[in-house]
């Protein structure tokens, strides 16, 4: 049998079943997926957002639970990137943490359906049960099109369902639809030069009776230029020879076999659109062309670029600023109120200085993060990074890499991590290398609170203006993006040698963002920051809080014991190797534990700074007491030198275990992660010695 | 019906013009995925605009290529001349199909830069 019996005998689906969406990239998968589970996917205007398969569930209408897997977006079920092997993998069943589908919902944006019919028409070859859901309906109906579902219906043999995921709309009919038996899919586009037939017909009887029908499974491996990797996943690595001796032949006889292949399928599903849809004649120069112009100009657009990056810094400071003081006037508030409630001894010191000087002055920060996250949300949601990429696809060709990889680079300015992971929709696999090596240079959120603090540090702990502030991280967000250039020339150059793969995009419509999407992304943002701060940085927080108090030196003043204390022991032990940049060993100590993450720095300055407050009747602001920290020879320790190489520090230098940990599972190697994590390492470290040594020649 | 035109590269094109694909340069790997997005013998393609980004309408999507792509996409014009060194940069593009595009401020524009070049709707 060639399918899964029930589905082909038309019986009732199995009481749990399993349906993978697939659609071309920026379809509206997620967006249906979230409406269906209820889950929160990231859903954003460009191509390429999903690549990881999603699991959830679902009810259909007679309550039988559904498994839902949404996947990344692929224009043909032949992968050629990464993260289109996964769609695929999935597709055909053979990816072990992944149950086998029963059925499969292909989201097609009906704006784009003689594009999108090329993968349903092949999927439906397959023999998989299907559904098409036409989403995007909205956007058609505006543009003043129509389309005959019914009709299209008709003609692919599968049920065909209009619907808008964004408004939930076509939600009800799908699960009607899915309460009752779907039939096999029925192939639409079997039509191919007789050369190939002719192959077909010799080889395709050897492939493995599977829930898939063989001679579409077979068309697709035949026409791969590589066959070797879908062979590997399809586990059909022995029919290679034959493959490749029909390709010869074929190769031979007609030597364009493939387009030709490729035109007449083309070819049918532009007939069968024709007949289904009618198009309303547009003005041919939109404003979505005037737009792209001028911002993808080599001039203009770069304008534009760098006045919303402006924009951005400059809300997060004067947008910001004002939620972080109030939260820090409440962490004030409710130190003060434990220092009166509860009496001196370790519980106190443990809560105010640990917990509150700790993990507290991280939490401060969350008003500017989400503001940094809102205006990425606007790029990503308004269809800017598809042209972004275009717009840096000249710089980047510069250093061999395409412009594409700007999307994962600029994604790593909220994470690194989703960055790096979105290197999987770079096809080639020296551009994806390189891409991750560089991509934690991008100043990632867990940033900014060291920033914001040295940056107020740098002005003296005076109310700086907004202004210069903003510009000054600007310029290290800017920094970031040049070293990450730098180096990836460099490794284009020497470790991946090859030229940048071609950059070809799908454009997405410019859209208004919704704040819905942007505010669900902003509070699921908000949600991991405060569940790291309430956990690892809280338990940092505390056992540096012990490692500050311990052990106890009686009738020593705060400073003594802190120096001798275990934080103190540690602190002095490195202190050889970082006094050359200007670093006393308080803040060598923020450097280690800001290897676990970023952030960790702020609360350990936090906790071993806690101690200056003491005795104040008002507890006065981390970055007044750390200029009011001396050297042994009473010059102040945090100079704007020294707050200048600490900010430069954490833009080159990678401290983030989740990310070497990531770069281990994407390069499946831990030789890349460590070559990774000692580079950038090495790197900040030549960087900061040379300016620091520099600055102090220069009197600074 | 075709007409008989001598190939050239996409990106000598003009603005505006209905193109047909006559072949694509480069690597198997590369072609192939070129091939399935639509940029396939005998597949029309309307050029939409020129510049850091070429971007034509292809399969009704727009599809935006480095100027490097658009090098190595060869064209023949459905009718009369369409390359831009054969002073074919003025014709008038005529109706082209809808890609569903115009949401929001783009809707906005049009309107405005209709009302005052005058365009027909
Ligand atoms: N107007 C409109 N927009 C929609 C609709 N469905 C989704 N969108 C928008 O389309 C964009 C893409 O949606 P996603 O759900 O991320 O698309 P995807 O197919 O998962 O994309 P990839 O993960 O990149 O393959 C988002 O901006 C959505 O808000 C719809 O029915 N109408
Ligand atoms: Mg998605």
């Amino acid at each position: 049998m060639k399918l899964a019996p029930r589905a082909r005998e038309g019986a009732p689906l199995a009481e749990l079943t399993n349906i993978a969406l697939v659609g071309n990239p920026n379809s509206g998968k997620s967006t249906l997926f979230n409406a269906l589970t209820g889950l929160r996917q990231k859903v954003a205007n460009y191509p390429g957002v999903t690549i990881e398969k999603k699991i959830g569930f679902f009810f259909d209408l007679h309550g039988r639970k559904c498994q839902l897997i949404d996947l990344p977006g692929t224009y043909s079920l032949l992968p050629s990137a990464p993260d289109e092997e996964i769609t695929c993998e999935v597709l055909f069943g053979t990816r072990p943490d992944t149950p086998v589908p029963d059925a499969v919902i292909c989201v097609v944006d009906a704006t784009h359906l003689e594009r999108s019919l090329y993968l349903v028409t092949q999927v439906l070859d397959l023999g998989l049960p299907a559904i098409v859901m036409l989403n995007m309906m909205d956007l058609l109906e505006e543009g003043g099109d129509s389309l005959d579902v019914a009709g299209l219906s008709a003609k692919l043999g599968c049920p065909v369902i209009p619907c808008q995921a964004s408004r939930r709309k076509g939600l009800v009919e799908l699960r009607a639809t899915l309460s009752h038996e779907l039939p096999p899919g029925r192939p639409v586009c079997r039509r191919c030069p007789a050369p190939v037939e002719e192959s077909l017909a010799r080889i395709a009887g050897d492939f493995p009776e599977e829930r898939v029908e063989r001679r579409a499974l077979c068309a697709l491996i035949l026409g791969a230029p590589d066959p070797r990797r879908l062979a590997e996943v399809l586990a059909v690595t022995h029919l290679l020879p034959a493959l490749r001796q029909e390709q010869e032949r074929l190769e031979g006889k007609m030597p364009d076999w493939r387009q030709q292949t490729i035109a007449m399928r083309q070819s049918e599903i532009r007939t069968l659109t024709g007949e289904v849809l009618q198009k309303s004649p547009v003005i041919a120069k939109s404003a979505t062309d005037w737009l792209d112009h001028w911002v993808t100009h080599p001039f203009v657009g770069w304008l534009i670029f760098l006045g919303i990056m402006g924009t951005m810094f400059l809300a997060v400071f004067e947008v910001g600023a004002g939620p972080k003081d109030a939260i820090n006037a409440l962490f004030s508030v409710l130190s003060a109120r434990l220092e009166k409630i509860l009496p001196a001894g370790d519980l106190r010191d443990l809560l105010t200085e640990g917990v509150i000087g700790g993990a507290g002055n991280v939490i401060v920060f969350l008003p500017q993060i989400l503001v940094l996250f809102f205006f990425l949300g606007l790029l990503e949601d308004s269809g800017y990074m598809a042209r972004a990429a275009f717009l840096m696809d000249k710089v980047m060709s510069r250093v061999g890499l395409q412009g594409k990889a700007f999307i994962p680079l600029l994604a790593s300015h909220a994470c690194a991590i989703p960055g790096i992971l979105s290197a999987r929709t770079l096809s080639d696999p020296g551009d994806r290398m390189v891409t991750i090596l560089v991509a934690p240079f991008a100043s990632c959120s867990a940033r900014l609170p060291v920033y914001v603090l040295m940056i107020a540090a740098f002005f003296g702990g005076r109310p700086g203006a907004g202004v210069a502030e903003a510009a000054i991280v600007m310029s290290l967000y800017l920094l970031g993006l040049a070293t990450a250039f730098g180096f990836a020339w460099l490794f284009k150059n020497s470790l991946f040698r090859g030229r940048p793969a071609p950059l070809v995009l799908e454009l997405p419509p410019y859209r208004r963002p919704s704040l819905r999407t942007i505010g669900t992304q902003m509070l699921s943002r908000a949600g991991a920051f405060l569940r790291r701060a309430g956990t690892t940085i809280v338990a940092i927080s505390v056992i540096l809080w012990w490692l500050t108090a311990y052990p106890k030196v009686p009738g020593v003043d705060q400073s003594a014991q802190l120096a001798g204390s275990f934080a103190g022991r540690i602190g002095h032990w490195i202190e050889p190797v970082i006094r050359p940049l200007g670093f006393n060993w308080k803040i060598g100590i923020g450097l280690i534990s800001a290897q676990a993450a970023r952030e960790n720095f702020v609360s350990t300055i936090g906790v071993l700074y806690a101690g200056k407050s003491k005795g104040e009747a008002e507890p006065i602001p981390l970055s007044r007491a750390l200029l009011a920290d001396r050297w042994p020879d009473g010059q102040p320790v945090f100079t704007p030198l020294v707050c200048l190489t600490i900010m430069l520090f954490f833009v080159f230098s990678l401290q983030c275990v989740s990310t070497v940990v990531a770069v281990r599972r994407e390069t499946g190697s831990w030789r890349w992660a460590f070559f990774q994590f000692g580079y950038m390492t090495f790197f900040a470290y030549a960087v900061c010695l040379a300016v620091y040594q520099a600055g102090r020649a220069c009197g600074l | 019906m075709e007409v008989a035109s001598p190939a050239f590269p996409l990106s000598e094109a003009s603005v505006g013009t209905h193109l047909w694909i006559h072949s694509v340069a480069g690597n198997p790997c590369e072609c192939y995925r070129l091939h399935e997005m639509g940029f396939c013998q005998r597949a029309e393609l309307v050029k939409l605009s020129h510049g850091a980004m070429t971007v034509c309408l292809v399969c009704g999507a727009r599809v935006g290529l480095s100027a490097a792509v658009a090098r190595r996409i060869f064209v023949t014009a459905v009718s009369g001349e369409a390359r831009e060194s054969d002073g074919g940069a003025e014709v008038d593009p005529g109706p082209s199909p809808s890609s569903g595009e115009g949401t929001f401020f783009c809707r906005i524009l049009d309107r405005f830069r209709r009302r005052r070049s005058g365009w027909a709707e």
